[in-house]
This record gives structure tokens, C-alpha cells and sequence, in this order.
């Protein structure tokens, strides 16, 4: 491809300024990783003495002669982080399972639809700590005793929904359903119809919204911080850890945080494609030929027969 | 093709209002078995709804749907029965070719090779088995169209609901899924329930043709007869393509503005007082007038170019249409008077409060 100079010159400074945020995007990961193979201090990068004491201390919080530095927190993370996945696996598919519901109702017309719209949309632009202090104040007054299986796991619904809800109609935007109306014309009652066309369609959303509803509650504190009563999620360990001395091992914690999420979202990405391909065809195609009747491409696979 | 017996499908006094908008007035539309009926209208007309009343997809406000004497008003588009073909096809996305045309068997609870029995012929006869296992995106829109169809007489529906079948397809498709529908239709001796707004579509396919306009029933007969005898203004507008020339028949003569002319067919029935002369654009000539001819002098305004035909505008609003040879053998000229005429045996009269004669 011939380039003007100009265009040349473009293409440098894009690049440049590209490689500059993937630095200041990644390299907080980077001396991360690096400083959790430190053994005593995180005061000195890169680190001198290396090793995987860390490591080791974050999955055996209760053997004291790890801990050998003096004055040296004794943080157990293992029971934050099981409470965290509980609570952002049980909120992210209850969360998902509600919002598809009342996406799918926001289908129809019905009265006080435009103002139950914005109702819906509230828990995303309230403050957080509002609707934390609002969650604490409702709890006591219905006696409603404060914990993650209570009050925390209705507050992270509340809180993740409307990005799944969102989600949801972006998606349904897109729905064509006469093709709900042709299974019915087929014999499908209103069960298999959404078993069988409605939910398979709608497969990436649901996949999505569950991913929002599980990375949103799994790095919630605000709202957390008031409702969880005597219950320690991730965050809140880790903010109370901070309060106290940092040390290696909360970098061990979040180098295999970061690594878990860079493979969730990879993960993420192969399915998303795998699906927009087995949708809108392959990214060559043209998925578009409404009006020719010429051999599209050949067959990927053979006939069934 | 003359299945005339009704009484297979019956709608009785079927209304339909959204709110305060009121779609479908008091219709009453009875089909016999192994009919192939459209129900023709412009946009609004309450085509479109009718079927999807007759589908169960949409609730009528009043009136009821009988089918064989039962009144199925009430039961679900799942518990009726009926096969459904849909304009922009409403293929299942993530199912394959086979798996679109199974669905309807797999919903009833077939086994595997009962599925496969049936499919595989299916698949066949739509020319279609190579494909078996392609995406719907990776159709063409006629392969589309033919799976739609597969899927909808799978299940050996009572009857076959088409929604402007061939809306999405261009024009030689067009015609190459009209054959098809015919071919099909004869083959299955089903009932066809057709709607277009494509009115050589339905003239071309169905054995009786409903016009509708908004909300109502216009007019119902063979596609000759609402061609040739339009009912009313609207159908002799919507129909085919019709000179309209508003008058009054005083004794054997028609006077308008254009003229007075015979008003031809001795003996038969004609309105009296203030009507419209319906004339057949393909019926007026251009050149010199035989004996008896109603004839006009007029200024040629415009001409419009349509493949093998031609349509020439003249002042006063006649328009014929003449095919592409003759008319570059007659070197039109914008704004020369030619002579223009017709036999007046070919007018068909309707009169000013709706009703038609039927003569010629």
C-alpha cells in the first residue's frame, strides 16, 4: 500500500501512543508479578531475593513458620476469596436470570413501561455507599439479619442486574421474533419455545451478563463495605490488609487475579467469535445475500447423509 | 383449478382494534378445502392481520374462527395446526438447514430416524440435501425461502399460511417461487392462504382473490373477475391497470369530460346517472379509430418505460400501454395529439354509490 508522508508520520505517532497506554494498561501487572516473587520487602524493585514464600503464604495462611518477618500480618485471604466466589457466582446467575426476565418483559407495551425503565436503571448511577447505607437501613428495619447469604447477596443483586438487564436489550434490539411465532406456528408451546429458540439466540447475552454480574460483585466494596455484617469478602480483606503493612503476598493474590481474568476474557473473546461466526456466518461471507441466488460457498461440512 | 366449496376455513364477523385504531372491520371470509386464496390490499389494509388472526398469533377483538365447524377463536398458534411461511423466512439462527426443517418434528416428540424419515425426502424435494448442514447465513435468500417452506409442510399442516412469500426475493426469484408455490400447491392439495401486495402474484397463483382496504372486505372472486369486473373504484385502481374516467350514462351514451362516447354492449345491465367508465390500460389503442370506437384527440404528455411495455400518458389522463416494438414503431412525440381510442363493448361502468355492473 503506497503511504503519503503524512500518513506515515500518523501511523508513528498512533503507534507510539498506543505502545504508551498498553504500558501504563499492563505495566502495574508487570511489577506486580515481578514485586510477588519478592521474599522480604516490596521496597526494592526489581527484587534481589527471590522466591515462591508468597505464594506459599497465601495458600497456607495457618503454617506460622512461613511468616517469619518481623511484624508480619498474619492475613488469611483463603476465606475472603471462597466467600467472594460464592456470592459472585450466586449473584451473577440470579442477577442474569432476573435480568433476562424483565428484559424479556420490556419486550411488550404496558403502562408505566418508560418510567419503570429508569426505575430499573437506578441501582447503576446512585452512589454506591448511598445504596449501601440505604441496603443497612432497610435490613434493620425489617430485622433482616446482616451477612454475604442476606443482605450481601441482595445488595450485589441489586447493584450488577441493570448491566445485565442493559446487556439484555442490546441484544433483544437485534431479536427477530417471528422466529419465536414460527416455533409456535410448529407446535412449541410457550416453555419450548423459549427453551429451544428464545435461550440458545440469546446464548452470548446470557454469557455476558453473567460475566458482568460475576467481575462486578467480585470487586464491589462500597456497597459491601455496610451490608456484610461480620462476613469478609476479597476486597474488604485486602483493604483492611492494606490498612495494616503491604507485603508480598497481597501481590501474589493479585498476580493470580490478573492472570485468572486475562484468561476468562480470552476465553471470552474465542466463544463470542465462535458464536457471531455460527450467527452472521464467517467474517469473509457476505451474510447479507438476501437477493442472489448463486452456490454460496461450499459446505464446511459434508451433507448429514 | 375450481375449488369452490367454503366452509372449510370460516371467519365470522371478525374485528380487530388496537386501542382506538381500528384495523378490521366486521370481516366474514369463508375458504373451502384445497383452495389457494390471496388476500390482496395495499399497506394498512388488514391483510397481514387477518392471516395472523387466521394463525392465532394476534387475538381478534370480535368474531370467531371456525375450522371444519370447530371454533378454534380461542386455542394457540401451537394447538391449531397450521403451517406458516414468513416474509423474511424467521429461519432458526443457531440450528442448521436440517435442523430448521426437524424442528417442528423434534417439537412433537419424534424419534431420530422417524425425524430422519421425514426430513430427508423433504430435504430432497426443495433441492436441498447437499446442504443439509449449512448455517441459514450461509443461504441464499431463495434457499432460504425453500427451508421455510420444507419447515412449515413438515409437519402435514391443515392448512398453509404465506406471508408475502416472495417479498424478500428479487425479481427473476420472484417468479421462480411463484412456480414453486403452484407446483406445491397442486402437489399437496392443501389449503393456501396467501397474502401479497403484489397483485399479479395473486392473480397468477390464486383460484379466488380477496382485495382488501382498510379493514374491509372490497371485493372476493376469481382473479378474472376482480380483474375484469372491479367492484369498486378502489379495486378497478388497485387492479390491474385501469383508465378511470368519472361521467354519467344518459340513455345509450356516456358523457365526461373527455367526450361522449357509445356506451357499447347492447343488452346488458348498466348503472344509470353519474358512474365511472373503467377501461383496461392494455384495451386503449393509438391510431386511427374503426367504426363504432369510443375516440379522443389528445396531446401526448409523458412516457414511461417498463421493459416489454410502454406506458403512454395522455392529456385529459388516459394511459395505454403499448408494448416496446410497436411503440418505436409509432416515434412517439412529447406533446403531439394523437388519436386514442377503444371498444366501448371493453368498458366496464361502476356507479357513484359503489355498486358495478357485470357486463361486457
Amino acid at each position: 500500500m503506497q503511504l503519503s508522508s503524512g500518513q506515515r508520520a500518523f501511523r508513528i505517532i498512533g503507534g507510539i501512543a498506543f505502545a504508551l497506554i498498553l504500558i501504563v494498561l499492563y505495566a502495574p501487572f508487570l511489577i506486580m508479578g515481578m514485586l510477588s516473587f519478592a521474599e522480604r520487602t516490596t521496597a526494592v524493585f526489581p527484587p534481589k531475593d527471590l522466591s515462591f514464600i508468597s505464594y506459599q503464604k497465601l495458600f497456607n495462611p495457618d503454617d506460622f513458620s512461613l511468616f517469619r518477618i518481623p511484624g508480619e500480618p498474619l492475613v488469611n485471604y483463603l476465606g475472603p476469596i471462597k466467600l467472594s466466589l460464592a456470592l459472585a457466582l450466586l449473584t451473577s446467575v440470579l442477577a442474569t436470570a432476573l435480568a433476562l426476565m424483565a428484559a424479556l418483559a420490556f419486550r411488550e407495551r404496558f403502562k408505566g413501561r418508560g418510567v419503570l425503565f429508569y426505575v430499573m436503571l437506578l441501582g447503576m448511577v446512585t452512589p454506591g455507599i448511598i445504596l449501601g447505607l440505604g441496603f443497612r437501613l432497610f435490613a434493620d428495619q425489617v430485622a433482616l439479619p446482616t451477612g454475604w447469604m442476606t443482605t450481601g447477596l441482595l445488595t450485589h443483586i441489586a447493584w450488577t442486574m441493570p448491566f445485565g438487564f442493559i446487556v439484555f436489550l442490546i441484544f433483544l434490539n437485534r431479536f427477530d421474533r417471528t422466529i419465536e411465532e414460527a416455533a409456535s406456528m410448529l407446535g412449541a408451546n410457550t416453555w419450548t419455545v423459549f427453551r429451544t429458540v428464545t435461550l440458545p439466540v440469546l446464548a452470548p447475552a446470557v454469557l455476558a451478563s453473567l460475566l458482568f454480574g460475576f467481575t462486578l460483585s467480585f470487586d464491589e466494596i462500597q456497597r459491601s463495605s455496610l451490608v456484610l455484617g461480620s462476613d469478609q469478602t476479597l476486597p474488604i480483606a485486602v483493604i483492611g490488609a492494606t490498612t495494616v503493612r503491604i507485603t508480598p503476598v497481597l501481590y501474589a493474590l493479585g498476580s493470580l487475579i490478573a492472570l485468572f481474568s486475562f484468561v476468562l476474557v480470552a476465553t471470552y473473546l474465542l466463544f463470542f467469535e465462535r458464536e457471531r461466526q455460527r450467527f452472521y456466518g464467517a467474517p469473509t461471507e457476505d451474510a447479507d445475500s438476501d437477493a442472489d441466488d448463486n452456490e454460496p460457498t461450499p459446505a464446511r461440512r459434508g451433507a448429514r447423509a | 383449478m375450481t375449488a369452490t366449496a367454503t366452509g372449510f376455513l370460516e371467519l365470522t364477523g371478525v374485528s380487530k382494534r388496537y386501542n382506538d385504531t381500528v384495523v378490521l372491520k366486521d370481516l366474514d371470509i369463508s375458504i373451502g378445502q384445497g383452495e389457494f386464496i390471496s388476500l390482496i390490499g395495499p399497506s394498512g389494509s388488514g391483510k397481514t392481520t387477518t392471516l395472523r388472526i387466521i394463525a392465532g398469533l394476534e387475538m381478534p377483538t370480535a368474531g370467531s374462527i371456525a375450522v371444519d365447524g370447530r371454533d378454534i377463536t380461542a386455542l394457540l398458534p401451537n394447538e391449531r395446526g397450521f403451517g406458516m411461511v414468513f416474509q423474511h423466512f424467521a429461519l432458526f439462527p443457531h440450528l442448521d438447514v436440517y435442523q430448521n426443517v426437524a424442528y417442528g418434528l423434534k417439537v412433537r416428540g419424534d424419534s431420530k430416524p422417524e425425524i430422519e424419515r421425514e426430513v430427508l425426502p423433504m430435504l430432497d424435494r426443495i433441492g436441498l440435501r447437499p446442504l443439509a448442514n449449512r448455517k441459514i447465513s450461509e443461504l441464499s435468500g431463495g434457499q432460504r425461502q425453500r427451508v421455510g417452506i420444507a419447515r412449515a409442510l413438515i409437519v402435514r399442516p391443515k392448512l398453509l399460511l404465506l406471508d408475502e412469500p416472495t417479498g424478500s426475493l428479487d425479481t427473476k426469484l420472484k417468479l421462480a417461487m411463484q412456480t414453486e408455490l403452484k407446483a406445491l400447491h397442486e402437489e399437496s392439495g392443501l389449503t393456501f392462504i396467501h397474502v401479497t401486495h403484489n397483485q399479479s402474484e395473486a392473480l397468477a397463483l390464486a383460484n379466488r382473490v380477496y382485495v382488501m382496504n382498510d379493514g374491509r372486505i372490497e371485493q372476493q372472486g376469481s382473479p378474472s373477475q376482480v380483474y375484469r369486473y372491479p367492484a369498486t373504484r378502489f379495486v378497478a385502481d388497485f387492479v390491474g391497470r385501469n383508465n378511470l374516467i368519472d361521467g354519467e350514462i344518459d340513455g345509450a351514451v356516456f358523457r365526461s369530460p373527455l367526450g361522449s362516447f357509445p356506451v357499447g354492449g347492447a343488452g346488458r345491465a348498466l348503472p344509470r346517472g353519474a358512474c365511472t367508465a373503467v377501461i383496461r390500460a392494455d384495451s386503449v389503442q393509438v391510431g386511427p379509430a374503426p367504426e363504432g370506437a369510443a375516440a379522443i384527440q389528445a396531446p401526448l404528455d409523458a412516457l414511461e418505460y417498463a421493459g416489454s411495455m410502454v406506458t403512454w400518458f395522455f392529456g385529459g389522463g388516459v394511459m395505454t400501454d403499448v408494448s416496446t416494438d410497436e411503440s418505436a414503431g409509432l416515434e412517439p412525440k412529447i406533446g403531439k395529439t394523437y388519436t386514442v381510442w377503444w371498444d366501448p363493448n371493453n368498458v366496464h361502468y361502476l356507479s357513484a354509490d359503489g355498486t358495478s355492473s357485470q357486463g361486457g
